[in-house]
């Protein structure tokens, strides 16, 4: 039951040749049949964004879509989540949005997957074509940042092996303002090269919440992490359970009567305890389907890409600005691995407190494991017995020589970082 | 408004708005409540824009569009593919859906063609009509039905790699708030009232260009205008057939604006009249835009856009356009700055209880500017504005300089002069 013309602005699209089209485009309904049957995107998360995208990635042609989302829904999730209804209020986010697009658009498939991203093994994610993110948290993008630069090879030349590429599209929302960003992992930068770009997280100086509150914020989070250890020590804080939140309102009340400090709401409690950030339809629309054109160009080729990073502000008027960000070619997460020079003749034991005590790789390491391709150097943990006699053995013979790569793991990183080595002739002669 | 929708918001609403409500506050809600929307014409980027104002939680939305199912636009995911088999509209199926996105809002149909809209009765039963997917003809005839009847009028179309949005409010009135850093570090809000003239659609499209920079314009404004002629004189949109035609029509319309017919490729002209079909991601854009922008002229707060926004797949972003002739489209802005931080602060509660006509206040508003803007910056007479309203800014300068001139010229003038006075006398002495 296809509509006539139903796909007449992307056959437009896919089925010429224009001054615009990215590069190694080659026109022919043959774009449209893979972006249809073989294609394979995935949606990470299913709230404001994800509603968004997974309507418009289906709209626009893509036929096979995952999402996966942990979450269930909430009343407060029904202002822009527009997939979702009363009825389904705590239901599956991902279960529900899928179903709800495979009702309304003919022809598409939506997996859904009620999990954690953390829970999805490295196949699961190589599957895909193209990533797109739907996230609310900088550690959830961190997270799946380290994913698709974990795919990434380089040749003997440090270029990036483009069949490894794992290109992803991240979007974020607050109120009126958004963004839009490609990431090509080893071309363009990656969310550790531009983590500087997030804005520092609101914590407050402990002085000034024990001593000189000033806003009704200080109040309130007086409260939550001072008072409640203090008066509750046997109680967790659960910001869902109504009574912590009411306590913690009531508290935040009487401390802000105590310094003449005007504002203290619940609604202002709920806000600051758990971090909500103000979200409404119209923008997650706007910055979702700047995402999805992204993804249909990436997989189709049928125009120039963002280069790389949109921002889009619609409190005045339309402001947006596009800015091509540059890669840090020391990244740890997608470089070709930082350059580390050791003597061959130092030992592994002497090679690893080289990295702790390094300025700039040491603020990532605390009790670093290191592995060589596939063999364990050493562990720490289960295999730390049996890994310990390497650590008295010189690196030149645990590694291939010059230009080795090893994979240093540690607690404080979120995925391995890579350590090239250079063997060079002096003896322990160590260059940060 | 004359009189204020009151009523309080109730817990079910609270709960269910809570995320939109941190980003413009419950007076704004309150306005968008009592406001009544009109949109004629359901395309794709119709049902974009239906979407978010409904989520936004406007009074009503009345759905103009009696295209019957059988031919629906394929990019209009407000229809369900279940709905086709019933004998109903294009409007009655996306009420169906829009009213379980939004209990709270009143969504209903109104029956005949998108022109139905235009009858007195139906303008009279709105604060604002948005006609989309019309030729250029449907538009005109719109916007002097909405500036006769004293509604707000908004237009847009999206077709091929692109999609725009029109404003005209008339005589528009808002509230603008910035953030002002006091010294203790913490922030005041201070609000600005503001005017701002809209262009009627015939001024927009008819403007002269002489005198203005071709190179910074959007090519799509120039679109718009060789499709205006063309569709006006031919009462529909231009197809592949009528390429030739269109780019005559160009041809007349560039002479009658003053700019070289070379600012506009023929290729693009081809394009547009050879592409059928909308994008549903350029739909999504859009429409978000343009919901934002209805929802800052309902709540009367923040600066609309005035009065294009013209997006291109090719350039990736949107671009602001202020368009209006030379001679009749005068646009200036009024500033009524407070005086004073507690006037503003008084004037501030005024404005949260009642929505100002653009009036005093009752505090007195120091016209400190009239900013005057024409198309060629040569028109302007600058020693008028010099003369202008002397006696009261010289009044303002003496007022300001008060205090340095008492503790400062006064004091090194009175030096001077009695040195002076010394020396004479000395000359004097000494003479005789």
């Amino acid at each position: 039951m296809e509509l006539e013309g139903r796909w007449r602005d992307l056959d437009r699209l896919l089925e010429r040749q224009g001054n615009l089209v990215g590069p190694g485009f080659e026109p022919g309904p043959e774009i449209r049949e893979f972006l249809q049957n073989d294609a394979r995107v995935l949606v990470v998360g299913a709230g404001g964004l994800g509603c968004e995208l997974l309507k418009d990635l289906a709209l626009s042609g893509f036929g096979n879509i995952d999402v996966i989302d942990m979450d269930t829904i909430d009343v407060s999730n029904l202002n822009r989540q527009f997939l979702f209804r009363m009825g389904d209020v705590g239901k599956s986010k991902a279960e529900v949005a899928a179903a709800r697009v495979m009702e309304r658009v003919a022809g598409v498939t939506v997996t859904p997957h009620h999990c954690m991203i953390q829970e999805k093994t490295l196949d699961f994610y190589e599957e895909f074509h193209v990533i797109v993110l739907g996230l609310d948290s900088l550690e959830a993008r961190r997270y799946m940042n380290s994913v698709a630069c974990s795919f990434l090879a380089y040749d003997e030349d440090g270029q990036p092996d483009l069949a490894t590429i794992k290109p992803m599209v991240d979007g974020g929302t607050e109120g009126f303002k958004g963004h839009a960003r490609v990431l090509i992992p080893g071309v363009t930068p990656c969310f550790e090269c531009t983590l500087w770009l997030f804005p520092p997280q609101t914590k407050f100086p402990l002085c000034t919440l024990a001593e000189t509150p000033r806003s009704p914020a200080h109040c309130i989070e007086y409260s939550k992490i001072i008072l409640w250890p203090k008066e509750r020590p046997d109680d967790t804080f659960d910001p869902d359970v109504e009574e912590h939140m009411k306590w913690v309102f009531d508290k935040a009340t009487a401390r802000a009567a105590e310094f003449g400090i005007q504002g203290v709401t619940y609604q202002l409690t709920q806000g600051v305890v758990k971090n909500i950030i103000p979200a409404i339809a119209s923008t997650n629309a706007i910055v979702a389907a700047q995402c999805t054109l992204e993804a249909l160009k990436m997989v189709t080729m049928c125009s120039t890409g963002l280069n790389n990073y949109m921002m889009y502000v619609g409190t005045d008027g339309v402001y947006t600005l596009t800015t091509p960000y540059e890669r840090d070619e020391k990244c740890p997460i997608c470089s070709a691995g930082v350059g580390f020079e050791v003597a061959p003749s130092s030992t592994l034991q002497q090679l690893i407190n080289g990295l702790v005590a390094d300025p700039d790789l040491g603020k990532h390491l605390s009790a670093p494991s290191v592995s060589y391709g596939s063999t364990n150097l050493y562990m720490r943990g289960a295999l730390e017995s049996q890994t310990r006699h390497n650590l008295e053995k010189p690196i030149g013979e645990l590694v291939d020589g010059d230009g080795s790569i090893i994979h240093v793991n540690d607690k404080k990183l979120v995925a391995a970082m890579k350590v090239r080595l250079k063997l060079s002739g002096s003896n322990g002669s160590m260059e940060s | 408004m004359a009189e204020e929708a009151q009523q309080e918001l109730t817990e079910h609403e609270a709960a269910i708005y809570d995320r939109q409500l941190r980003v413009w506050g419950v007076e704004t809600q309150k306005r968008l409540s009592a406001a009544r929307v009109l949109i004629a014409g359901l395309g794709g980027l119709a049902a974009e824009v239906a979407k978010n104002v409904v989520l936004a939680g406007v009074g009503s939305v009345t759905l103009c569009d009696d295209t019957p199912l059988a031919d629906r636009p394929p990019s209009n995911f407000l229809i369900h593919a279940a709905d086709a088999a019933t004998g109903r509209t294009v409007a009655e199926a996306c009420v169906a859906t829009l009213q379980e996105m939004n209990p709270f809002v009143t969504v209903s149909a109104l029956e005949g063609p998108p022109s139905a809209a235009l009858a007195p009765e139906a303008l009279a039963a709105c604060d604002l009509l948005l006609l989309c997917g019309q030729p250029a003809g449907g538009v005109a005839a719109a916007d002097a039905a909405c500036r006769a009847a004293g509604k707000a009028f908004y237009a847009g179309d999206c077709r091929g790699v692109y999609g725009w949005a029109f404003a005209d409010l008339a005589e528009h009135t808002f509230v603008q708030e910035t953030k002002v850093e006091q010294e203790d570090g913490s922030s005041k809000t201070v609000c600005e009232e503001r005017s701002e003239r809209f262009a009627s659609w015939q001024d927009a499209v008819g403007a002269s260009l002489q005198g203005v920079s071709i190179k910074r314009l959007s090519k799509l404004y120039l679109l718009l205008r060789a499709a205006a002629r063309y569709e006006q004189q031919h009462g529909r949109f231009p197809a592949a057939a009528d390429a030739h035609a269109l780019r005559d029509a160009w041809a007349a319309e560039a002479a009658a604006a003053g700019v070289p017919a070379d600012a506009l490729p023929g290729e693009q002209l081809d394009a547009y009249s050879a592409a059928p079909g909308d994008m549903p991601a350029i739909n999504a854009v859009v429409g978000g835009v343009l919901a934002n922008e209805l929802i800052k002229a309902l709540g009367g707060k923040g600066e609309p856009i005035n009065n294009f926004f013209l997006f291109s797949l090719a350039e990736g972003s949107g671009m602001v356009e202020r368009m209006a002739a030379r001679l009749s489209g005068v646009v200036s802005i009024v500033f009524h700055i407070y005086p004073d931080r507690r006037a503003a602060e008084s004037a501030r509660t005024e404005l949260g209880g009642s929505h100002s006509s653009g009036g005093t206040m009752g505090k007195m508003p120091i016209r400190l500017k009239e900013v005057v803007y024409t198309l060629s910056p040569f028109e302007q007479s600058v020693m008028n504005g010099l003369w202008k309203d002397l006696p009261h800014k010289a009044a303002h300068h003496m007022h300001n300089l008060r205090d340095a001139v008492i503790f400062c010229v006064a004091p090194v003038v009175g030096i001077g002069y009695y040195c002076a006075d010394y020396k004479e006398k000395e000359k004097q002495h000494h003479r005789y």
